[in-house]
């Protein structure tokens, strides 16, 4: 997917994680020795499965978790230290995106014009008047998926050069997902903001996405761009020695993840991003120190 | 105003508008009680003033204007109680969900992610909230005031329930609204929240009503029983231990089986006369801000450190 063209008011932020770890009481991790670093532009997919530690990480970005060790850092200030000059460069929608119900549309805009300095509140409302959103409606009367549509406009109107999306489509029907992943590349594509987005549904993800960071039991399992995750695995229907990972298919049989395309036979075709996905959060599994974490 | 400002102001309003209707029929309440009683009590002292204050009828049958006014003292007590009690409710109340609600229902991750500066958006959230509880309690107070001066009739009331009314009721109002909000903060949730500030609050109004009552007790002085006339310097004092006070003016408090000695020594009182009330408001005042404030940097410092849910 080309880079999108970039819009001249929002200026550049590489997102990155260093030795980031994160411990919950004494005995859960939720991420461990994370190193990341997303470059500025494009859409980034998170994915892994429940309790893989996508939210914490993003949680990080955004100021709202405390890292046991490590750093979590945007535009090189220190998410938690540095949190005010951090969230600068954030636009960030939760999990359950939720409006103060007694609260209109419209005053909701007026709210985060007065929280973030600069928001753009002719592009939210612009925005929200083309998502037939009504200015005048309560938080309390509007669905989950619009309610997720207005959080995501306010995030886009920070004109922040980072959109944060931790698992926003969890609680939408299938048409708004499709809606909303559109919205979403849309923002990217017309600001140039760097998007990520979480989701532990790789099909959601999978058809907008430039990069795919897979994520499992508080470790970066896999970080490569889409094209390249394509291009690089192949599967096998019989066990291969050497592979990835073995997983179990839809229909009962094995699948074997191969890392390259090398040895193309009868037995063995072109990889989906979700069986790449499978594939390593089933070697994930199989590590000894994500045992571990799993037992933590 | 502008639009954002009215938005949080409106915000703030609308998101305890329970809170504050509770709050604003309570106090209107209190404001028709206590004008009503001022006005009795008051009214019958303008008419009878030879049955109140220290004069005792001057030999004319009060009992019929006393049969009166009682049940409006009677009124004026329980209000003037009710004042203790107020402010710690309505701080709590009010302080409680400020921002635990917020936790709980989830919109703080949303004006937390878009606020750059979370003492910001809590100094937006709080301030109207604030007003109106300063302004409610400053009234109630004043009333609780005017309620202690009926019932003194015409005399200074000094230390007479001098917790529970004036500059004290606004004060502890706040007191308990900052340690209300600050464990709001820390639970993240309403009533467990709620029930741990009762606690606290009421923990530290006595702990501080004891601590000032104990420092105030050492500035207190010896000051002789007289009977007749009655001792005008009794009226809205401050009494501590019945002591003997000698006649080289040394002060004893001996007791054998409970029981002063009185030895040559004559009946009197360690007390803190009437006028000394506005010395040990200033020291009052003084404590509860440094308490306030320091309750306030808890606050900031918790809400800039919790994790919304």
């Amino acid at each position: 997917m080309s880079r999108p063209a970039r819009n001249d008011s929002v200026a550049f932020a590489t997102l990155e994680a260093e030795d980031l770890t994160k411990r919950y009481g004494r005995r859960v991790w939720a991420l461990r020795g994370i190193n990341l670093r997303i470059e500025p532009g494009g859409l980034v997919a998170l994915v892994g499965p429940n309790a893989a530690g996508k939210s914490t990480l993003i949680r990080s970005w955004v100021g709202f978790e405390r890292p046991t060790s490590g750093r979590a850092r945007v535009a090189g200030f220190d998410a938690w230290t540095q949190r005010g000059d951090a969230l600068r460069h954030v636009g960030y929608v939760p999990q359950n995106p939720t409006l103060y119900e007694a609260l209109s549309v419209e005053a909701h805009v007026a709210m985060a014009a007065k929280l973030r300095p600069g928001l753009d509140r002719l592009l939210a409302l612009r925005r929200l008047g083309e998502l037939n959103i009504p200015l005048a409606a309560l938080g309390r009367h509007l669905s989950g998926g619009q309610q997720a549509q207005v959080v995501l406009t306010l995030a886009v109107a920070t004109r922040a050069p980072v959109l944060l999306m931790d698992e926003p489509l969890a609680s939408l029907d299938p048409l708004a997902r499709r809606e909303f992943m559109h919205l979403v590349r849309q923002a990217v594509n017309e600001t140039g903001a760097t998007g990520l987005l979480s989701s532990h549904v790789i099909g959601d993800v999978a058809e907008i996405c430039d990069r795919l960071i897979v994520l499992g039991v508080g470790r970066v399992l896999l970080d490569s761009t889409v094209a390249d995750a394509l291009g690089r695995h192949s599967i096998s229907t019989s066990p291969v020695p050497g592979s990835v990972a073995d997983f179990p298919a839809a229909d009962r049989t094995t699948l074997s993840l191969l890392r390259d395309r090398a040895g193309v036979g009868a037995n063995i075709r072109p990889a989906t991003l979700e069986e790449i996905v499978l594939g390593h959060l089933a070697a994930g599994r199989r590590d000894p120190d994500a045992r571990a974490i799993n037992r933590d | 105003m502008d639009n954002a400002t009215s938005s949080w102001t409106s915000l703030s309003f609308r998101l305890q508008r329970v809170e504050l209707l509770f709050l604003g029929a309570a106090a209107a309440l209190y404001l028709a009680l206590a004008v009503t009683a001022v006005w009795r009590l008051n009214v019958e002292r303008t008419a009878n003033p030879h049955c109140f204050g220290q004069r005792g009828g001057d030999g004319i049958d009060c009992s019929a204007v006393l049969a009166n006014t009682i049940p409006w003292d009677h009124l004026a007590e329980v209000l003037l109680w009710a004042a203790l009690g107020l402010p710690i409710a309505f701080g709590l109340v009010l302080g409680v969900p400020l921002v635990a609600r917020e936790v709980e229902h989830q919109t703080a991750q949303l004006a937390w992610s878009l606020s750059p500066s979370r003492t910001r958006w809590l100094l937006a959230r709080t301030m109207p909230i604030i007003a109106v509880l300063v302004l409610t309690l400053a009234t109630v107070g004043v009333a609780a005031e005017a309620l202690a001066q009926a019932r003194a009739a015409g005399e200074d009331p000094g230390f007479v329930r001098y917790d529970q009314r004036g500059v004290f009721v606004p004060l502890r109002g706040l007191m308990a609204f900052a340690s209300a909000m600050l464990l709001g903060i820390w639970f993240g949730r309403t009533l467990p929240a709620l029930l741990a500030a009762l606690t606290l609050v009421v923990a530290l109004l006595i702990g501080l009503t004891v601590g000032l009552d104990t420092w105030l007790a050492r500035d207190a002085v010896a000051i002789p029983l007289i009977s007749e006339p009655p001792d005008m310097r009794l009226v809205g004092a401050r009494l501590y231990d019945e002591v003997s006070i000698m006649p080289d003016g040394t002060v004893s408090s001996e007791r054998v089986d409970g029981s002063l000695i009185m030895g040559d020594g004559a009946a009197g009182v360690m007390g803190l006369p009437a006028a000394r009330y506005w010395d040990w408001t200033v020291r009052e005042i003084g404590a509860s801000i440094v308490i306030i404030a320091a309750i306030w940097l808890l606050v900031m410092r918790a809400v800039r450190r919790r994790r919304p849910l």
